[in-house]
């Protein structure tokens, strides 16, 4: 079986056999998935659990959020891409950009407010942004887009 | 002893003070927010009240729910917890009207030195070193400029009246004083309304290095030795350990002294803890004195890694007016520990909290680990709380036996559906900086950039997932009661009974 995965900006194309073989880039790695969650391949063990949308990895003690691309979709995934959204109610303190900015992984680009904290949000890849979903002052909610950035 | 504690906190350090109370055959009684309806601090207690809504004033930080709550459970005594109400005279005081033990010191003592002021002075008295500093009597620039002199530069000029940084400024030499002096004061004015100044000596790349003290109600005042801390982000701790690797054994017999005095001074009852800032290195280091907490601390584990004692429960015998279990020299201090502290956060976006399913979480075990852990899998985690989801504390007999052993759990530590803070502990614990023990408050704002720089996923991890898709590890998410969730399929799963 012939599968599209994405991290970040790059493509894996992985193809899968049933007796737990995987190959990709010319690599071919025996593959061993346990019920409780866990992987091994080549001797060493790996976690993973999925949600909606995102695979969830955790390998040689980092996390990796890895989506899968299905069918013949050419769009990366259905939400909003590099979209950055609120983890929790917050108010828009202040916003630091503009459509059109250039910006770095990492810049920030609004400062919301909540629970007395001031969170940065940053840019979590570089990009233009290309649109922003929230004023300065607003009250936004959890998973709802605040600026577009792509 | 008591009957029975009300446990008036959350998470973690709930779960961990319904431990001490089930050993020690007491009952406990958590409370909970409609947010924590199926806590795991709710699921352990022997019994829970419902304390009001998901907000926190409401509920956690609500002294009329807690004293209700205590009321309607018949519970004798309460154990605050850190952070809420846990250093508010207010809750001490309402304790004692309501004929509750507040495990905890005086109403009075949490007061005094919840006065950064009043506590200083204090501590002056007591010949405890504090930040050399003044409001100059002479508030003229020249005034100013020849306090900022007389402390010795780099000095920091900001208003008397408040904080907040606002009007803070960082004078290098007698020049600089003079040019900033204005600008300052006038900062002050607007900000507070009062344009006085206040001179402070600057120290520059301090460790956080802090003495847990212990007090009872018949005179007896120990120290339970030092933790650094100094690893911090946003001014909040994120690794402690211990010994230092900073201080000589005269110096750590000086600062334990020094805090015992300060206790002492204070009038001081139960677990508090004095922290230092450390400047310097080796023989030639100076501390001062920068604020008591008249609590336990979340670090705690560390100090009982490396003295073998159960302090909750020394809380729960002091408040019953038990003595204190140990004297001075019976307490030693063996091999090393450090604890790393597991947040549902994302550091590569400025450590913003996070909120969302443990999928997965599966907490490591082994010689020398401990996990206290206010979650398990399944659980949800809200967006209302700190997002502290448990400790890991490694120890050893020696710091850097300790090092691997916290790698090597970190390592096993998979927490999936939630970005977490697990990742980057590995790389900070893995540096240079941290393996040589050269810290201080600011080297995790200096090392963030390589501490979280993206890093492409090994091969074997995109296997992993190419197996995920086909084969899905499930578990059924505890719903809980918040607005945020409402809609998301999770939380329609099936809920796992009590």
């Amino acid at each position: 079986m012939m599968l599209t995965l994405v991290y970040g900006d790059r493509e894996y194309r992985v193809e899968t056999t049933g007796d737990g073989e995987a190959r990709i880039d010319g690599e071919t790695m025996r593959v061993k998935a346990q019920r409780d969650g866990s992987i091994t391949i080549d001797g060493r063990t790996g976690w993973v659990a999925r949600d909606a949308d995102v695979i969830w990895v955790f390998w040689d003690g980092r996390a990796y959020e890895i989506q899968e691309r299905r069918g013949s979709t050419r769009r990366r995934s259905q939400s909003h891409d590099g979209s950055l959204a609120a983890p929790m109610p917050a108010t828009v303190r202040r916003i630091l950009v503009g459509v059109g900015d250039a910006v770095a992984r990492g810049d920030v680009l609004m400062i919301l407010e909540a629970m007395k904290m001031e969170l940065p949000v940053r840019a979590a890849a570089a990009g233009t942004v290309r649109a922003l979903r929230c004023r300065e002052g607003d009250l936004v909610q959890p998973g709802v887009p605040l600026v577009d950035v792509a | 002893m008591f009957k029975r504690v009300l446990i008036a906190n959350r998470g973690e350090i709930a779960v961990r003070i319904a431990r001490a109370c089930r050993e020690l055959g007491i009952e406990s009684v958590a409370v909970y927010s409609d947010a924590d309806v199926d806590a795991l601090h709710v699921r352990v207690a022997d019994r829970a009240v419902r304390i009001g809504p998901a907000a926190p004033a409401e509920s956690y930080l609500s002294v009329a729910a807690l004293m209700r709550a205590a009321e309607d459970s018949g519970a004798d005594a309460l154990h605050p917890g850190y952070g809420f109400l846990s250093e508010r005279a207010a809750l001490a005081r309402a304790c004692e009207e309501h004929g509750l033990t507040f495990v905890g010191p005086p109403a009075d003592v949490i007061e005094r030195m919840g006065s950064k002021i009043g506590a200083r002075e204090l501590m002056r008295t007591a010949g405890v070193p504090i930040v050399p500093g003044e409001t100059p009597r002479d508030q003229s620039d020249a005034g100013i400029v020849a306090a900022a002199r007389a402390l010795g530069y780099p000095v920091l000029l900001k208003a008397s009246a408040g904080g907040g940084g606002k009007g803070m400024r960082i004078a290098t030499a007698d020049e600089d004083a003079a040019a900033l002096v204005d600008s300052a004061r006038r900062e002050a004015a607007s900000a507070f309304g009062d344009g006085t100044l206040y001179a402070e000596r600057l120290i520059v790349r301090p460790r956080h290095v802090e003495i847990q003290v212990f007090a009872d109600a018949h005179g007896q005042v120990v120290h339970l030795f030092e933790r650094e801390c100094s690893l911090q982000r946003r001014h909040q701790k994120i690794v402690e350990e211990s010994p230092s690797p900073a201080l000589t054994p005269l110096l750590r017999t000086r600062m334990g002294e020094a805090a015992v005095a300060a206790a002492r001074a204070a009038g001081y009852r139960n677990a508090g803890t004095i922290e230092f800032l450390l400047e310097g290195n080796g023989p030639d280091a100076r501390f001062y004195f920068l604020e008591m907490n008249t609590r336990l601390q979340v670090e705690h584990p560390v100090t009982e890694a490396i003295t073998g004692v159960d302090m909750v429960r020394a809380q729960l015998a002091v408040a019953a007016g038990e003595p204190l279990p140990w004297t001075q020299d019976q307490l030693s201090q063996r091999g090393h520990a450090i604890e790393c502290r597991i947040y549902a956060e994302d550091p590569a976006s400025g450590f913003l909290p996070q909120a969302g399913p443990l999928l997965l979480y599966r907490e490591p075990s082994g010689p020398g680990i401990r996990v206290d852990a206010g979650v398990a899998e399944g659980d949800r985690v809200g967006v209302h709380y700190d997002p502290l989801l448990a400790k890991l504390v490694a120890s050893g007999e020696t710091r850097e036996i300790a090092r691997r052993r916290a790698l090597a759990a970190l390592e096993t530590y998979p927490v999936l559906g939630i970005r977490t803070n697990v990742g980057f502990l590995s790389r900070l614990l893995r540096h240079p900086a941290f393996e040589q023990g050269a810290l201080h408050t600011g080297v995790v704002d200096e090392l963030l950039p390589e501490l979280t720089a993206d890093d492409e996923p090994p091969l074997a991890a995109i296997a992993a997932a190419a197996f995920a898709s086909g084969r899905t590890h499930r578990v059924d998410v505890r719903s809980s009661n918040t607005s945020d969730i409402a809609g998301d399929p999770w939380t329609t799963l099936a809920r796992w009974g009590r």
